[in-house]
């Protein structure tokens, strides 16, 4: 199983230091129309009785069946064989926004030339032996970058989601 | 399917017969695999064609799956190239295609559709032009070679836009026409259509609603006079565009054996009523998942979901797509229209519109049912698959609720408490 | 395989790529400890920023603030080159001019003062950063004026007071060794995330935590009990503690006997402040203070976790605190490990476990011996147990009477008159001033009353030794040239101590052999330390001394103090008295019903937000996308309702000294009829609401955290 950015729900604390770092280390200046890849989300609608407050930090989830992806109808959108991210081939974007339609999550922001712009895990990052850049600042180690296979990720799962489209049971299109 | 297929058929060769025969082969399936191509091209996707005609991408990327025929080598499909199917026999299993017979285990139809072409005089005179095939593409962009100076574009959807679009930007002097009283009739709500409209005139677009065309004809020296029904007015223009509709290609399908309508009606296995043959892409009426009601729903990625799910079964493999709902964003003249779901038989909507942007969210008895966002983009999807959530399980959106995650939740109270 | 390009698209250090990785520290917050930082420098270029993993505090992490260093580092609004004003004040008309003449002028303007009116005509003052502090002191006190002063006037010398008052020595919450940790309105996991780790850690190692703060946070998330008065009644609260404390026999009896004096008048006034008294007075339920006092005092150990201003921010705030310090002393967890350990600072505040001579190098000459400090007379408690500097709230009337004396110049090293009450007050005051110099790393408001202006530069392009808590040091060195022309604020001062003090017997040696100087008794030198960029362990670290009280505190009395020598001289006073009573806050509902009869919200100011520290990074595109809505108020989504306001909405923000407009940001973060706003806005600067004397008596600190305000919707116009 391929290693992917994970949440712990009960130390993220939203302070958005994983949303500059991601800025940073993309050159990402939302002055100059380039908001962040990551999202930082405080949650209070669904506070339990005890009116904790949930924090949460969000970017592309990378879906293993992803909706962007097979609605992409240029096929711009592609995944990384080392690093399984969902990338973005910026020549074949022609910036027609069908990913922000597909996007279960809104995550799909578009650049002064109107193209896709997304999180790709770092992945030329971590093919250099690196975290992506979000993992590493992290100050309490909320996020990881792992194999997505234990508890923790059940309970992310359950609340930012994975992939809700409207197949049952789907696997990759690619 | 009691017995292994061994011979698998594909009418079409577009994204939906490509995403079967990805669907068979991953499922297992070892046979042949014949695909019967309409003409000689690789697949291409019919939205990207306007694109090339406006300049923004090259010849090549029109083909999603590559420019040549790797998209069905991958899955070790034979191609049959410039051979329509001629006639089905489905209960037969046996196919007709430029004069040939073949026999076959399984099939899907993925014929896909062609644009609707007026009766009407001049239809077919030079510089009158549909958008759907990569001929039409071509023809377009080598007439704007021409530096042509004005434009009529007949038929307010989203193919007619992207084409205004194109126009506009060579600055040239644009009409746009519909029989339709507004723009989008059918994805936008009117308050909706009217913010369009609105920007398109700022825009210096001519915008003419509820006047049929009657016929185009040539002027002698050069240019095309257009009129229009009920009217003495006539346009001067040099390039006519009609983009009123498309019709699912199914000349070939006998409807006293095969259920169809507008489309060949499929369960959510993807298949006919005759076993072993099953449907897929824009000549498909599968499932609307917000009416219950089958519905050609002309989208990419309806099309590749359908065609992989055929695939699958056609393997036999038992694999479900249970629908869509309607959905587009059309991105134009730096604005962006969603239309989500059914934005005009509810009974109650709220509206909300800021700086630039609009969003207009439909209810029929308290139920969140549809949207139009206009340059509100961000959380369009979140919406839109909320819509499907709720349609599949049965649970009202704005409550709230377990079809959601927190998360997705969130970021749809945000629309639905502005 | 990556490719070279995209290697260096990716930022990856190393020889293909020609990024090299640079240790420095991040100052862009100051509280104690700073954060390693590795700086990914390509042709003399920071390209990338992260925290550096060997440092102790950050241990490889950094916060949103330290993250979007570059933007801090590289920011248009720096300041160039050193500037003379050539308009009127606050236009922010200057011509560039050479080093040379700015310096001299400052030195020429400062000498006349001394020489017409005496060197406490002459202030210096130290805002933003710590590190250069040390050689401010020296340089006033060379100088000869008493007027160092500093933003510890409403920062922390508040809480260091209340502490002196009670223990003499202030002691620090040993968190590793304790088994109940009473966090009293901080929340580390916005402010001091390296703390909120160890936090993290003992939580699930089972240490008990209680957390009293008005506000929901991620901390009082994690508590085992969450205290949230109304901002201000956090004395009510303490006061209960002990009185259950004491009525459930769980005190510390022979510690109390035996190392505390007045504990007889104490027990008599807090038996007057009973749980259900004070769930009245607070609005914490009295069977949440019960349990919370037991749970504190029947811990092995348990220790207090203050904050810096939070609980000094009140116009009772000094008082509070005391009555909160005192459950140190009721439990007998004062200078224990696990309690509350008052160890010695090594340098700049912090206790690193190494001995150094910085006092003896701050105080060349003893402050006593010069003129009354500003604020004398004002706020003589100040005078007797605050640090050797002055009580600056008081400057601005000193400036508009010259009452005791004439101020004619003043030295302000990253100044900022938001930070003070009334604060348009304060920068008009200014105005009265013979000759302002500021030194700023970016051109502010403050800058540009001043009449020269120096260009500072970043932790990044200068050298400054830090010390942390686990016994280790830091000398950071740049990682890039000074900007522009910019230069560190050391070496302004040392080059201002040439025209100042020429005739001191250290500053002509230089800032590496000053340092050295400092340094000698702690066995580490300049030389061994710049061979550790990324810090160093301490030789030999100083072991811990239990219990130091036993042979005497550092009080009058030489017990750990529950009435006050100290407060008994001053009890005629208002607001002073030796035992810690309870007053209500003087702007609030009790405090004062009919001013809350029109301004029925209680205002409190700068609570922190995970993204700003002051104005610091309010500048900066990374920062402040973080919260899209600003300046905004936060206020309980039950109130927002009321009011008919959604997330964005404009609003005003009124008191009855002025109003400001804000955007709206409802949260449940904030209880019903509190209204939490930042400071620090140009344009919604909210200490412009506050008069200039709202402060307490005991400090001069504002009453930042709880006066009364009004909130309405902006009608739209649409």
């Amino acid at each position: 199983m391929p290693k992917t950015i994970i949440l712990n729900l009960d130390k993220c604390v939203g302070c958005g230091a994983c949303v500059v770092a991601c800025q940073d280390q993309n050159d990402l200046y939302p002055e100059q129309g380039l908001p962040a890849l990551r999202r930082i989300y405080q949650i209070e609608e669904n506070r339990a009785d005890d009116g904790d407050i949930t924090y949460a930090s969000a970017g592309c989830r990378h879906c293993e069946d992803s909706p962007c992806f097979v609605g992409c109808p240029t096929g711009a959108i592609y995944r990384d064989d080392v690093t399984h991210a969902v990338r973005i081939d910026r020549d074949r974007c022609i910036g027609c926004h069908s990913c922000a339609l597909a996007c279960p999550f809104g995550v799909p922001r578009y650049d002064a030339d109107d193209h896709l712009y997304k999180c790709d895990l770092c992945s030329d990052r971590v093919q250099a032996g690196l975290e992506p850049a979000c993992v590493r600042v992290c100050p309490f180690e909320a996020l990881r970058y792992e194999d997505a296979n234990d508890v923790q990720v059940d309970k992310e799962r359950n609340y930012l989601g994975t992939l809700v489209n409207g197949t049952r049971g789907a696997r990759d299109i690619r | 399917m009691s017995a292994v297929a061994k011979k698998a058929c594909i009418i079409g060769n577009g994204g939906a017969a490509v995403e079967a025969c990805r669907g068979l082969r991953e499922s297992g399936f070892d046979g042949d695999i014949d695909v019967f191509a309409l003409g000689s091209l690789p697949p291409y996707n019919p939205m990207l064609t306007s694109y090339y005609a406006a300049g923004k991408i090259p010849y090549a990327h029109m083909f999603p799956y590559g420019a040549s025929d790797t998209a069905f080598g991958k899955y070790r499909a034979r191609v049959h190239r410039d051979s329509p199917a001629e006639r089905l026999f489905a209960r037969e299993r046996r196919l007709v295609a430029a004069g040939e017979e073949f026999l076959f285990d399984t099939c899907c139809i993925a014929s896909g559709a062609s644009p609707i072409v007026p009766p009407i005089p001049g239809a077919t005179l030079p510089g009158v032009h549909a958008m759907r095939t990569v001929e039409d593409a071509v023809a377009v962009r080598e007439a704007m070679d021409r530096k042509p100076r004005s434009a009529l574009v007949v038929g307010a959807s989203m193919v007619g836009i992207k084409l205004v679009e194109l126009f506009w930007k060579a600055g040239m002097e644009v009409t746009l026409a519909d029989l339709a009283e507004r723009i989008f009739p059918l994805a936008a709500h009117p308050d909706c259509s009217r913010v369009i409209e609105d920007r398109l005139v700022d825009k210096g677009i001519d915008l003419r609603f509820g006047c049929a065309l009657e016929r185009v004809d040539a002027v002698p020296g050069g240019g095309l006079l257009a009129s229009f029904k009920d009217s003495t007015h006539q346009i001067a223009v040099d390039i006519v565009i009609l983009a009123i509709g498309v019709r699912a290609n199914l000349g070939f399908v006998n409807r006293d054996e095969l259920e169809a309508r507008q489309g060949v009606l499929v369960d959510p296995h993807m298949q006919t009523n005759v076993p072993g043959v099953y449907a897929a892409g824009d000549c498909a009426q599968g499932m609307n998942l917000l009416t219950g009601e089958q519905q050609i729903i002309g989208l990419w990625a309806n099309a590749r979901n359908q065609g992989f799910t055929a695939g699958c079964n056609m393997a036999g493999a038992s694999r479900e797509y249970a629908g869509e709902i309607l959905h587009n964003i059309t991105h134009f003249m730096g604005m962006d229209f969603v239309g989500i779901g059914d934005v005009g038989t509810g009974n109650s909507s709220t509206t909300e519109q800021g700086d630039g942007w609009f969003r207009k969210v439909f209810y029929r008895d308290g139920q969140v049912v549809g949207a139009n966002f206009v340059d509100s983009y961000t959380e369009a999807g979140v919406f839109k698959n909320a819509l499907v959530k709720q349609a599949l399980r049965g649970q009202a959106l704005d409550k709230g609720g377990t079809t959601l995650t927190p998360l997705q939740n969130h970021l749809l109270q945000a629309i639905l408490k502005r | 395989m990556v490719t070279p390009e995209a290697l260096l698209r990716a930022k990856v250090p190393g020889h293909e790529t020609g990024i090299e990785v640079k240790k420095s520290i991040c100052t862009i917050c100051d509280p104690l400890t700073q954060c390693g930082l590795d700086a990914y420098v390509k042709d003399g270029v920071v390209i990338k920023v992260e925290g550096s993993a060997e440092n102790p505090f950050n241990k490889g992490h950094l916060c949103a603030k330290g993250a979007a260093t570059r933007q801090y580092l590289y920011h248009e609004d720096r300041i160039k080159t050193p500037l003379r004003r050539t308009g009127p004040r606050g236009s922010g008309t200057f011509e560039p001019i050479s080093w040379e003449e700015a310096l001299d002028e400052i030195g020429r303007r400062a000498n006349d003062a001394k020489r017409d009116h005496g060197p406490e005509s002459v202030v210096f003052y130290a805002g933003y950063t710590k590190y250069f502090r040390p050689y401010l002191i020296r340089l006033a006190h060379a100088f000869g004026s008493p007027n160092y002063c500093s933003e510890s006037s409403t920062c922390n010398m508040a809480t260091a007071m209340a502490q002196k008052l009670v223990f003499g020595l202030p002691g620090a919450p040993d968190l590793m060794n304790t088994d109940c940790l009473l966090v009293w309105s901080s929340n580390p996991y916005y402010t001091g995330h390296g703390r909120a780790q160890m936090i993290d850690k003992k939580l699930a190692a089972g240490m008990k935590m209680i957390v009293v703060d008005p506000r929901r946070t991620p901390t009082t998330a994690r508590a085992h009990i969450h205290l949230q008065p109304r901002p201000g009644t956090d004395g009510a609260v303490a006061l209960a503690m002990a009185n259950v404390i004491i009525a459930e026999n769980l005190y510390d009896r022979d510690f109390v006997a035996k190392y505390t004096k007045g504990f007889d008048d104490y027990r008599d006034y807090v038996q007057t402040i009973t749980p259900e008294k004070a769930e009245i007075l607070s609005g914490v339920p009295a069977e949440r203070i019960r349990e919370a006092a037991r749970m504190f005092a029947g811990a092995k150990q348990a220790c207090v976790q203050p904050s810096a201003s939070p609980v000094v921010h009140h116009t009772n705030g000094v008082q509070n605190y005391r009555a909160i310090f005192m459950l140190v002393a009721l439990t007998g967890n004062y200078d224990i490990v696990g309690g509350n350990l008052a160890e010695p600072p090594s340098y700049l505040y912090v206790a690193g476990k190494f001995v150094t001579r910085e006092e003896e190098f701050e105080n060349p000459v003893p402050v006593s011996s010069m003129p009354p400090r500003i604020g004398a007379d004002k706020y003589p408690v100040w005078m007797q147990v605050a640090s050797p500097e002055a009580q600056a709230v008081f400057l601005p009337e000193q400036l508009r009477t010259s009452k005791p004396y004439p101020v004619k110049v003043m030295l302000g090293f990253g100044m900022n008159y938001r930070m003070w009450p009334d604060s348009e007050g304060f920068r008009q005051a200014l105005d009265k001033l013979d000759f302002l110099a500021v030194t700023d790393i970016f051109m502010t408001d403050t800058a540009r009353m001043a009449d020269i202006v120096l260009p500072a530069c970043t932790s990044l392009e200068r050298m400054e030794l830090r010390a942390y808590g686990p016994g280790y040091a830091v000398l950071s060195q740049p990682v890039v040239d000074p900007m522009y022309e910019s230069r560190s604020d050391v070496d302004m001062i040392f080059e201002l101590a040439k025209r100042l003090c020429p005739d001191d017997a250290l500053f002509p040696l230089g800032y590496e052999a000053c340092l050295d100087w400092i340094l000698e008794p702690s066995g580490m030198t300049v030389a061994e330390l710049k061979r550790h960029p990324g810090g160093m362990a301490v030789p030999n670290p100083i072991t811990t001394k239990e219990r130091k009280y036993v042979d005497g505190a550092k009080t009058p009395s030489g017990k750990i103090e529950f009435t006050s020598s100290i407060l008994e001289k001053f009890a005629d006073r208002d607001g002073i008295d030796a035992l810690p009573t309870y007053t209500p806050p003087r702007y609030s509902p009790e405090g004062n019903p009919e001013m809350a009869k029109e301004y029925p919200f209680i205002l409190n100011t700068g609570s922190r937000l995970p993204m700003f520290i002051h104005s610091r990074v309010n500048h900066l595109s990374w920062t402040k996308n973080l919260r899209p809505n600003h300046p905004a108020v936060d206020l309980n989504p039950a109130d927002a309702e009321r009011l008919g306001v959604r997330e964005g909405d404009d609003m005003t923000l009124s008191t009855p000294f002025g109003s400001i407009k804000v955007k709206a940001n409802p949260t449940h973060m904030v209880l019903p009829g509190v209204a939490h706003m930042f400071h620090g806005w140009a344009g919604a600067d909210v200490n412009s609401l506050f008069q200039g004397d709202y402060t307490d008596p005991i400090s001069g600190f504002p009453g930042y955290k709880s006066a009364l305000c009004k909130l309405e919707k902006v009608a739209e116009d649409r």
